[in-house]
């Protein structure tokens, strides 16, 4: 009677005994990594580490809670800069569809009249390049501010739509200046063209 | 109400159970103390999240110990980006942390037990310390680190080989 025949009522994993040498030498092998460098864990921890690490996990619940809050919510300053942007990229759009319109009436340097409906600005202008980016801005009234800070207001701090007038006074008329002056810039490069 | 009340109380008892055996996985991966305690909150936060997610199809302790390594290898890998560890490899950061840590007392071969380990490819340090120290089975750490047992078999020897020849060079 076999070996396999005496033990047939016993199994062995799927070639169990192909690597009984391997492992043997993984053995005597993990064996002189214990004798040279034992196991004892080298690491400690700082006193009444582990009694007291649900506290520290409170505690850090609450600081992630608050840092999440933070990262949705823009700070101040981030919030005025979007405003900004808004305003300045309005006026520019404004500015651009005002001279596309001029230019497309009159194809001459003097610009004769200025006319744009959609914003409610119903003017008559008579401007020169020499003087252009004030006389343009001269053109601008508070009203039509107003209308720009309107489209500005989709971005509130809290997300909703913001019509408080007392938000606009954060801009000044010099502010608006600097963001007309980057579109006319790009205007007189065209128009030279 | 009393659904969360019950998930309340089986997230303190699985902090209560495993908050020290986790702890020692993690510490092994990162050895520097403040690392290990900075992944431990992080990874029993996102135990506490998704405790109603755990079907049971795995272990418990398994699932632990998944999320536990998938945390201290994020951050293993957020470490490599950071500019200032980025002249060095993630090995001999590893190292110069250890060497400052207050929190490690061993000695010169404990230390050098510490590099030669580092040595090691990813993986394989985690299939060698996972073996070599926690004697954990190749079959629970299929699980952990959804590897096939033979493929395990062949890092943890891999990895026992490497070292018995930094042994031997070192000797």
């Amino acid at each position: 009677m076999s070996v396999n025949e005496k033990n047939k009522n016993f199994k062995v994993p799927d070639g169990y005994f192909d690597g009984i040498m391997s492992d043997m030498e993984m053995k005597i092998s993990e064996d002189e990594i214990i004798q040279h460098f034992g196991k004892e864990n080298p690491f400690v921890v700082p006193e009444n580490y582990f009694e007291n690490i649900e506290e520290n996990l409170s505690q850090k619940k609450v600081k992630s809670i608050l840092q999440a809050e933070k990262a949705v919510k823009p700070s101040g300053n981030t919030n005025k800069f979007i405003r900004i942007f808004v305003v300045a990229a309005s006026v520019s759009i404004f500015m651009l569809i005002s001279l596309l319109y001029i230019n497309g009436n009159e194809n001459k340097t003097k610009i004769s009249s200025l006319k744009i409906d959609s914003t409610g600005i119903n003017k008559k202008s008579n401007l020169e390049f020499n003087n252009f980016d004030d006389e343009l801005l001269s053109q601008i009234s508070e009203e039509d501010i107003s209308t720009l800070f309107e489209l500005d207001g989709i971005l509130s701090e809290d997300g909703n739509v913001n019509n408080n007038p007392e938000e606009y006074k954060d801009f000044s008329y010099e502010e608006m200046e600097e963001y007309a002056d980057e579109y006319i810039e790009t205007e007189m490069i065209l128009a030279e063209l | 109400m009393e659904e969360l009340n019950r998930t309340k109380s089986a997230f303190e008892e699985i902090v209560e159970n495993y908050k020290e055996r986790l702890y020692w996985h993690i510490r092994k991966m990162v050895l520097v103390h403040e690392d290990a305690d900075d992944i431990l909150q992080d990874t029993f936060l996102k135990v506490r999240k998704n405790l109603d997610k755990f079907k049971g199809d795995s272990k418990l302790y398994t699932w632990l110990y998944r999320i536990a390594t998938n945390e201290a290898i994020n951050f293993l890998n957020a470490k490599k980006r950071k500019p200032e560890t980025v002249s060095l490899s993630q090995e001999e950061y590893l190292f110069e942390n250890l060497k400052s840590d207050v929190y490690f007392e061993g000695d010169k071969l404990q230390l050098e037990f510490q590099r030669a380990i580092l040595s090691l490819p990813e993986k394989q340090r985690i299939v060698f310390n996972m073996k070599y120290f926690d004697e954990m089975k190749y079959s629970d750490m299929s699980e952990i680190l959804d590897t096939s047992v033979g493929a395990l078999k062949a890092s943890y020897h891999h990895a026992v080989k490497k070292i018995k020849s930094f042994i031997r060079n070192e000797g």
